[in-house]
């Protein structure tokens, strides 16, 4: 299973007066569920406008099963994507919706009613078969839209944040559809998102982007433990960086000259003496009961709340805030105070240092 | 449901060479754009292209025949029906674009502001009809209201005034034009009222200005455009109508129109018409520019 | 008290308003029932002589038969030249689009007599004069301004992604707009034929100038009105109204009727 289904050689997609996706390159295995993830503007909904062939790249190539795509035009890439805005079509039907791809392709209206019945059916939208789209709420728009792509049975299914347009609630009933749907059918998903919740809990890659360019490729796990660069560090989110130059140099550790102190952190490859760089510390791997080995202090600025978690805004000595995320239950038992000094600790094996 | 389970085709050597910038399919909006701009070219732009080409142009025995002569710019520019007929033109536009707007204003703001919404749409649909339904035979029925058996001299006999032929003047031709210009004049208006932010007159109000100097300084500034626009589309309607002169004025004193006919009729003068019609859009061309000067660019 | 007076005169004023834009067509079609000859005041009684005396003009007839074939052939044409200058519009961007939205537009601005002129002139010299061809293309040339117009105006409300669904769903270009764009815009589509159909059923001074000796109908009633004037113009005219009112009636209930948007 290693061989790609699509592959993304040297992708670039140049306009008069920026770059929107530079020397990509990408493979997507068969059936595998994949993100791609990035600020506004990274080029993830460009590339994914690429590989559907609604968008041409102004240099590079792209292959399916090994077969070059860019001279196919969309209509026959058979890559059916879901719109943002679910794109259905405001004068049909939900049926005639459903049918509009087989149409097109001049299977018979007695097949293409069987066919549609039966995705009507799947995705639990019998009693509005009939109905005009206007009368149908997000939810049941966006399993119109699922059902339109899915209806020609496609080996990949492109996705363009489809659930940006949904409210909170329905994204996560649908999060969990989705992975389901992604399960039974066994193909390749694709799947563009600004929301690292969605691209963690469903993905089995997520490819991180910005500036039209990658800057990870990875599980969730890879990319939440082990972000490749400071870019994706800071994205991620709840992650802690300092900035410093290497001091010292050993087998795989490496001790940072920062102005908060020195610490000891895991290195990286082709690290040098007195290279700039950044010593990362995830926000839940630090202590407050001062037992790991690495002190820093600082005091309380602010805090919380998302659902039992709470996070911690910390401002350290030269200003700096750093965030810690706990349980809780376990920072209630430490009775903490608006502007209380605090010493922060942690294990040097949980701190890494990253080139800036 | 698994009819995914396609067999793996493994990639074969796959060349990274970019490959080339593919524009297939531009064929297809070419053959898209082709016939409008064809047609509008070879039936519009040649044909002005040609009456601009035609001013220069000889008349030999009734047939314009091609040629380079100034002839007939030095006579008709020179001529001094035309120089009357063209200040008589601009004399009667310019005062029918006033006398409109005067009388569309109030009637705009009554429509725009001070009318059941319920009703709003079927009035504005009374003044779209009009504009479309045969000017020729409207600008005709006013003969039998203004002439001396008219309607109106009927209702002064019986008031014991006596009758007054109103038709073949300035007045006769003004109602003519009124008649062509009043209700898109009072639409265009109507809608660049509905257009204006109602806060903001709200907002004038609170701030303690009276009626009419919400009127003088808030109201009449932003609908700026929408004057300008109604104040152009009534010059360019009465410059270059023929109706209304021919059957309300009785051609007298000719608007450059009627000159245009009669130049064509009277020995066929084509190239001698051409030059006043490509002054006539010279006009109307200045006063589409003057208009765009005056405009605000501010964007709403 | 005040509100009140202020009331009534707005009505007032409004009523004044619209009597002047009705006079002429309510004059018209009064006058197209007098029996009188003459069209004096007060009205002489009921008849409808002057429609069954229209009906035994054959240039009359022949008129209207001309009118009615260049106002469908305008309609046509203008409705496919209009709707392709507003997709390429709404679709695509090129140099020189500007120029083309243009040239589309400008037409109803320039003086019919000017446009008259022109034509006659470039007609004859081309060997198109004088022939009803000649009258439906110089109409059509008109005409698809306010086609575009409309159909433009219809598909701004299209998100330019739906069309795009269509392409990624196996649509061709072709597939594209006969599935998709027509069914969006099919009530513009048919305002628009309604209302070029209007325009040209109006026009008198190209026709005037290009028709030769095939008389439109307005070119006919100009002719009329010119000659010793008949009570018959009032029937005619009553007729003409009737026609263009139902067509601009229904190209407004067409553009007004609610069409379900994304």
């Amino acid at each position: 299973m290693n061989a790609a289904l699509l592959s993304l050689k040297n992708i670039s997609m140049e306009y008069s007066n920026f770059i929107a996706v530079d020397d990509l390159n990408l493979d997507i295995k068969k059936g595998e569920f994949i993100s791609l993830m990035g600020p506004s503007g990274c080029g993830k909904s460009t590339t994914l406008r690429m590989m559907a062939g609604l968008d041409n790249p102004t240099s590079g190539a792209l292959y399916l099963d090994g077969e070059s795509q860019l001279e196919v035009p969309t209509e026959k890439r058979g890559m059916p994507m879901v719109w943002q805005n679910f794109a259905l079509f405001p004068f049909l039907n939900v049926q005639k919706n459903i049918e509009f791809p087989l149409k097109m392709q001049g299977v018979p209206s007695e097949a293409r009613s069987k066919k549609a019945a039966e995705w009507i059916e799947r995705m639990g939208l019998t009693e509005f078969a009939k109905r005009n789209i206007s009368q149908l709420s997000g939810g049941q728009r966006q399993r119109v839209a699922l059902a339109r792509a899915l209806v020609t049975e496609p080996r990949i299914l492109l996705l363009d944040e489809p659930l940006s347009a949904l409210d909170s609630h329905l994204r996560i009933k649908m999060q969990t559809e989705l992975v389901r749907l992604h399960k039974e059918l066994g193909i390749t998903f694709i799947y563009v998102t600004h929301s690292q919740s969605e691209a963690f809990t469903m993905s089995d890659r997520v490819v991180i982007m910005n500036q039209g360019k990658v800057q990870q490729i990875g599980t969730p796990k890879q990319i939440y433990r082990a972000p490749n660069n400071a870019f994706v560090a800071e994205f991620i989110g709840m992650n802690n960086l300092i900035p410093g130059a290497v001091l010292r140099l050993e087998d795989k550790t490496a001790e940072i000259r920062t102005d908060l102190g020195i610490f000891k952190a895991r290195s990286f490859v082709g690290a040098q003496k007195d290279t700039p760089s950044k010593l990362v510390i995830a926000a839940d791997c630090i202590h407050l009961d001062g037992s790991g080995e690495q002190k820093i202090s600082g005091k309380i600025s602010g805090e919380e709340f998302v659902g039992s978690v709470i996070t911690l805004f910390i401002e350290l000595k030269n200003g700096q805030e750093f965030k810690v995320q706990k349980q809780q239950h376990e920072v209630e038992s430490l009775n903490l105070k608006y502007g209380a000094d605090l010493t922060l600790s942690w294990n040097a094996e949980n701190a890494f240092l990253l080139a800036s | 449901m698994n009819n995914y389970s396609d067999n793996l085709v493994l990639s074969k050597n796959i060349s990274t060479k970019p490959s080339i910038k593919v524009r297939k399919g531009r064929w297809f909006p070419a053959a898209l754009a082709l016939p409008p701009l064809l047609w509008q070219f070879m039936f519009f732009v040649l044909p002005m292209f040609f009456l601009l080409a035609l001013t220069f142009w000889e008349v030999k025995s009734y047939k314009p025949v091609p040629a380079f002569v100034m002839d007939n710019w030095i006579r008709i520019l020179g001529s001094s029906s035309f120089q009357k007929a063209l200040a008589y033109t601009i004399q009667m536009s310019t005062l029918s674009s006033i006398i409109t707007i005067i009388i569309a204003l109030p009637a705009a703001c009554i429509l725009a502001f001070r009318i059941n919404k319920k009703h709003q749409p079927i009035l504005i649909a009374l003044l779209v009809v009009p504009v479309f339904t045969s000017y020729v035979l409207r600008t005709y029925a006013w003969q039998v209201v203004l002439s001396p058996q008219g309607l109106i001299n009927w209702v002064f006999s019986h008031l014991g005034v006596t009758s007054i032929d109103m038709l073949g003047g300035a007045f006769a031709l003004q109602i003519g034009y009124l008649t062509l210009c009043l209700p898109v004049v009072v639409l265009i208006l109507t809608f660049s009222l509905l257009g204006v932010d109602r806060s903001q007159l709200e907002a004038a109000s609170n701030l303690g200005c009276r009626p009419h100097q919400v009127f003088w300084h808030v109201l009449l500034p932003s609908i700026r455009n929408g004057i300008l626009l109604a104040v152009t589309t009534v010059f360019m309607l009465t410059f270059s109508d023929y109706i209304a002169p021919l059957l309300l004025s009785g051609s007298n004193p000719p608007t450059l129109s009627i000159l245009i006919v009669d130049t064509i009729k009277s020995g066929a003068q084509w190239p001698r018409a051409a030059v006043i019609g490509i002054v006539m859009m010279l006009f109307i061309g200045l006063v589409l520019w003057l208009s765009q000067l005056l405009s605000s660019k501010e964007k709403r | 008290m005040q509100a009140r007076c202020i009331y009534f005169l707005e009505r007032l004023y409004l009523l004044i308003i619209f009597g002047f834009i009705a006079t002429p067509i309510t004059m018209i079609v009064l006058f197209s029932f007098n029996k009188d000859r003459f069209p004096g005041f007060p009205w002489s009684g009921f008849s409808l002589r002057w429609y069954e005396a229209i009906l035994n003009e054959p240039m009359v007839i022949e008129s209207a038969i001309n009118s009615i074939t260049v106002g469908l052939s305008t309609a046509l044409g203008a409705t496919i030249i209009g709707f392709l200058a507003a997709y390429v519009d709404y679709r695509y961007k090129f140099r020189g689009k500007t120029a083309l939205n243009l040239i589309v537009a400008i037409p109803p601005a320039i003086p019919p007599t000017v446009m008259g002129i022109a034509l006659l002139a470039f007609f004859a010299r081309i060997g198109l004069f004088g022939e009803l061809k000649a009258i439906a293309i110089a109409h059509i040339a008109i005409a698809s301004s306010f086609a575009m117009a409309l159909i433009s105006l219809r598909l701004k409300e299209l998100d330019t992604s739906i069309e795009s669904a269509a392409w990624n769903l196996g649509a061709s270009r072709l597939q594209g707009i006969v599935f998709v764009i027509l069914p969006h815009c099919r009530t513009a589509i048919l305002a628009a034929f309604f209302l070029s159909f209007a325009v040209s059923f109006d026009e008198f001074m190209i026709a005037w100038f290009v028709g030769g000796l095939n008389e439109t109908l307005p070119v006919r009633i100009l002719n009329l009105l010119q000659g010793q004037v008949s009570p018959r113009i009032n029937a005619i005219g009553t007729l003409v109204f009737a026609l263009t009112f139902s067509l601009v009636a229904s190209t407004l209930w067409l553009m007004k009727k609610k069409q379900p948007t994304t």
